[in-house]
This record gives C-alpha cells, structure tokens and sequence, in this order.
C-alpha cells in the first residue's frame, strides 16, 4: 500500500515538474519559458524606426535574481499581415545579466515590410 | 544448468549498454541553442550573430541614406581573414548582401564575367559609355584573439567591416561586431 503512495506521489511530482519547465508566458509579442518567468522581468519595450524604414526593437529586461543569469533570445518580424519574414541572420543569441542588473536586446528588420516581431525568450543557466 | 552463457550475456549486456547510451542517431538541428559551440573556431551560429551585430550598427547610422539614388550600386572587395583558421569569408558577406538587399536601400553589383560582358555589349549598342562604378565599397578584417587560464581557453573572434562611400574615398561607416566563448572543452550546445 506504501509503495503504491509512494510512486502516486513520484508520478504526480515529476507530471508537475514537466508541466512547470513547459509553461510559456507569453503577450502577443514576448514569450519567456517557465524557468525563465520567474526571474526575467521585461521592463520596456521601444519600438523605433531606422534608416527611414526599418523596424528596431529594444527590450530592457532585468534579473531579479541575486546571482547572474544567462538566457537565449531570439526575434523574429513579421509583415502587417502576420506573414513571418526571412532574415539571414536571424537565431538565438545569449545574453548575460548581472545579479539585479538590466541588459538591453535589440533588433533591425532588414525588411522595411517589417510591422510587427516576436521575441522568444529562454532559459540558458 | 549451466550458467555460463547467461552470464556472459548478462556481462555482454553491462558493457554495451553504456557504448550504445552515448551514440547518438544523426538529426537535422534547426535551432541554434542545439547547436556544438566550439571554443576555438567560428561556428556556424557564430556567423549569423556576427553579421546582425555589424548589421544593426550599419541600419543605426544611416550611412546608406547618404546616396543620391535608391538603390546605391555597391561592392564587397576584400575582407581579410587574419585569423589561425582557414575560412570562406563569404559566411559572412553573404548574410549582410542579403539582409542589405533586402532593404532595398542598395543593389550589389554582380561579380559575374559573363553577366557584365552582356551589360558591356548592351551598353555599348546602345551608345552608352560610362563605367558602372559602385557609390559604396565594402570592406573588412576578420581577427582574432586567444587567452587561458589554467585549463580555461578564451577565443574571441572580431569582425570589422567598412562602407567607403567612392564619391568622397572615405569611411561613411565603421562597425565591429565581436563573439567571445569560453571553456575547458567544446560543448553540445548553448542551452546550460
């Protein structure tokens, strides 16, 4: 009958944990893995325009932990139609934050089609 | 019963298992957190991370703007690899000539022989004898840098790229970009 609790109680946590490291928080346009909700808080979004027409993002995001952090970011932008643009350098980059610290990620559309992005934030401790 | 067989099967099993626990099938990787980050040479990822840092300086200074016409003629001549490794610099050219292109703000002349022989011929049947010369140059430098510390080995790769605007023959733009990695040993991927 112990045995029986016991795996129950097994099973539940590693459902949860799983269910936990799976959990995306996300707006419209920044999406942050379930680790990295916790710690990584987004505190200003600026949406500029460059070389006449061309989409530049800048996100402040800070660590709220009281030891450094590293994490995976990537944009992507798409067309006023929602359609996703190719870029050629388009990927994950990682970015270190000191304890409490802010670090600024930014973005050029190569593409002045350029009217919305995307920016996927993940886990990289 | 003998027990021989079962037990060299049973050893046969111990020593495999571990052996075939580290092969890994071959997969397509698409995303760059799974890619191998080497701590001595430029990796793939590497490549796209350098451009789009020299990229969003070059968009940030509007130095293309300066051209009379849209979309200016431009050029890549030499970047120079002045690093241990022998690299193809295209990795990188190639990735800002398509972003560059893609904002429409320039139009790379073609470094094929046989398409600027046909443009030669027509512009020479249609009695037009200027020389197609580009508005901006590019040019740059590939270097790099190596540190340790105990087992710990440092690579820092630098990326330096010019845009000479032709008209006046100086440097309208200056970037760097620059991807530093650490590590005892080369690692599977970014992902921690």
């Amino acid at each position: 009958m112990r045995s029986v609790i016991t795996r129950t109680l097994l099973f539940s946590t590693v459902l949860l944990v799983g269910c936990y490291a799976n959990t995306v928080t996300s707006t419209q346009q920044i999406r942050k893995d379930g680790w990295l909700s916790s710690y990584a808080n987004v505190r200003v979004v600026r949406e500029t325009k460059v070389s006449d027409d061309l989409l530049r993002v800048d996100v402040e995001v800070e660590n709220t932990q009281p030891f450094n952090a590293r994490f995976n970011y990537k944009f992507e932008f798409f067309d006023a139609e929602g359609r996703l643009l190719f870029s050629p350098t388009s990927g994950y980059r990682q970015e270190q934050v000191a304890a409490g610290a802010f670090s600024t990620v930014t973005a050029t559309a190569s593409d002045p089609r350029a009217a919305d992005f995307r920016l996927t934030l993940t886990n990289a401790n | 019963m003998n027990a021989k067989p079962l037990l060299s099967v049973a050893l046969l099993t111990l020593f495999l298992a571990p052996i075939s626990g580290c092969n890994q099938p071959a997969r397509v990787v698409t995303d760059d957190r799974d890619k191998i980050v080497s701590i001595d040479q430029i990796d793939v990822q590497d490549w796209s991370n350098a451009a789009d840092q020299v990229l969003q300086q070059l968009f940030a200074s509007g130095a293309l703007d300066a051209a009379p016409m849209k979309p200016a003629r431009i050029e890549v001549t030499r970047v120079v690899n002045d690093t241990t490794q022998r690299i193809d610099t295209d990795l990188l050219t190639q990735k800002i000539k398509i972003a560059l292109q893609q904002s429409g703000k320039v139009a790379f002349a073609s470094s094929d022989a046989r398409a600027n022989e046909v443009a030669d011929y027509r512009d020479f049947k249609a009695g037009d004898d200027a020389p197609r010369l580009p508005f901006f140059v590019i040019n740059g430098k590939i270097l790099e840098i190596r540190a340790t510390a105990g087992s710990t080995k440092q690579s820092s790769f630098i990326f330096q790229l010019n845009l000479v605007n032709t008209a006046e023959s100086i440097d309208a733009w200056s970037g760097e970009a620059e991807v530093t990695k650490q590590g005892t040993r080369n690692a599977k991927n970014s992902r921690g």
